[in-house]
């Protein structure tokens, strides 16, 4: 799963970012390199099957703290 | 600056908010589990309090013909504000396009692919997702006016079908639950799915020329055969399954196994389940799209087919991190998720709209209206 995650990703960067570079697209790359860090974090810590915090317990956390949660019955 | 120099008409434009709406059905069972059998009425409330969220969407594609919204929040709020705003954005449609392709992997496990894991199908949509993302707006609604038009059918076939086993008595008693219940289903229905309309204002540079009146009449009647399928859909399985709706997780697949007329025409729920995956398909598609123009619009970058794969990928491992299960997704969406999105489409677009009114943007209008001859 590990081998085929980093193998997916070179083939995104042979794909996407090299002709980025070629052309010299500045903002683009970046636009690219952020997107990328992201996902490659994301994918490898699904390879490892590690647990990653989520986004919408952070706002659960938030709206409930607020006082205007609905409550489950 | 144009990302996206792909023109639609405004007809397919129509089409397009249609086929988002009626992709939606599946989850009108995030409100079953609150108004049960009485789903119809808060339904009925949502689609009228949209009314005015639509108009509002509508005025925003009248005054900003030539501009995406991430654009019109940086002409409103600044260069900066603008942009961390904007930076919300992006993560909140993000966040959507993961949340539906959640739903279509848990669709397909639950109903069609049971062995399968939910990842190797959510790749295999996102990559075809992917590829029309990078030929631009036009390939990702051209398919929607014969889709809509097919999906229409598939409804009032499945009304034809399942005549036999319809009991309008199911819908009543009505206004015999507490009224809080009634204002938290409104309230899912109107945020989540109608109010995900938003997503339009980031594709509204790639409609060609249309008159004001136009705009009003392609937003109100895409949404009007949105908002009919919904409600079709909805009365259907309360009148099939009754006080049994909310035990179920696909209430619509539940009332399609039901039809039963000779041994033909019996376990029909397969055409629900392709129906569904092609409407997914479509709405996860159109996400995709509006989330890769934000992420370039954000970056300053035309080069948007550069990022649709590697937003669609992050997007195939971030869906997974949002919830551990369905019950869990389910929970979210009928107590926190109407907050979250009725800030990112109603509260910040009417406050936008509010202080650009003031400011009197845009400041130099490309006049969208066609000059009608007396």
């Amino acid at each position: 799963m590990l081998i085929l995650t980093i193998g997916g990703f070179i083939v995104i960067v042979l794909i996407d970012l090299i002709p980025l570079i070629k052309h010299r697209k500045k903002f683009a790359i970046i636009a690219f390199s952020a997107v990328f860090a992201l996902a490659l974090l994301y994918g490898l810590m699904n390879a490892f099957e590690a647990d990653m915090p989520s986004i919408m317990k952070a706002w659960k956390s938030l709206i409930e703290w607020l006082g205007i949660a609905y409550k489950l019955e | 600056m144009i990302i996206d120099k792909s023109q639609i008409s405004g007809t397919r434009f129509m089409f397009a908010i249609a086929f988002y709406l009626q992709s939606s059905a599946l989850l009108t069972s995030f409100i079953a589990g609150v108004s049960e059998q009485e789903s119809w009425i808060p339904v009925l409330f949502g689609i009228l309090l949209s009314l005015p969220i639509i108009y509002m969407f509508r005025t925003f594609m009248v005054k900003f013909p030539d501009k995406n919204f991430l654009q019109v929040l940086e002409m409103t709020y600044g260069k900066v504000i603008g942009k961390i705003i904007g930076a919300t954005y992006v993560w909140f449609f993000i966040n959507v396009t993961s949340l539906n392709l959640l739903d279509l992997g848990d669709f397909t496990k639950l109903a069609i692919l049971r062995q399968t894991p939910p990842i190797l199908v959510t790749l295999l949509f996102i990559l075809i997702s992917v590829w029309a993302v990078r030929h631009g707006f036009n390939v990702v609604a051209r398919y929607s006016s014969i889709f809509t038009i097919i999906e229409f059918s598939i409804v009032i076939l499945s009304l034809i079908l399942l005549a036999n086993q319809i009991d309008l008595n199911n819908l009543l008693p009505a206004f015999q639950m507490p009224f809080y219940k009634y204002v938290q289903s409104t309230h899912i229905i109107t945020t989540i799915p109608l109010g995900e309309l938003v997503v339009f204002l980031m594709v509204t540079p790639c409609v060609k020329t249309i008159s004001k009146q136009q705009a009003t009449k392609y937003w109100f009647l895409g949404a009007l055969m949105g908002f009919i399928v919904l409600l079709l859909v909805l009365i259907r399985d309360i009148a099939v399954l009754g006080n049994n709706l909310h035990l179920f997780t696909l209430p619509g697949m539940v009332s399609l196994r039901l039809v039963n007329l000779g041994e033909a025409l019996s376990r029909i729920e397969i055409i629900f389940a392709v129906g569904l995956t092609l409407l997914l398909f479509f709405k996860i598609t159109i996400l995709l799209y509006v989330s890769t123009i934000a992420v370039a619009q954000l970056f300053g970058t035309t080069q948007y087919k550069n990022l649709a794969l590697i937003i669609g990928i992050f997007v195939v491992f971030y869906s997974p991190t949002l919830y551990q299960n369905s019950v869990e997704h389910s929970n979210s969406a009928r107590t926190i998720e109407p907050f979250v999105n009725g800030l990112f489409e109603v509260i910040l677009p009417l406050l936008t709209l509010i202080i650009a009114s003031i400011l009197k943007l845009p400041k130099n209008k490309k006049n969208m209206l066609q000059k009608q001859e007396a």
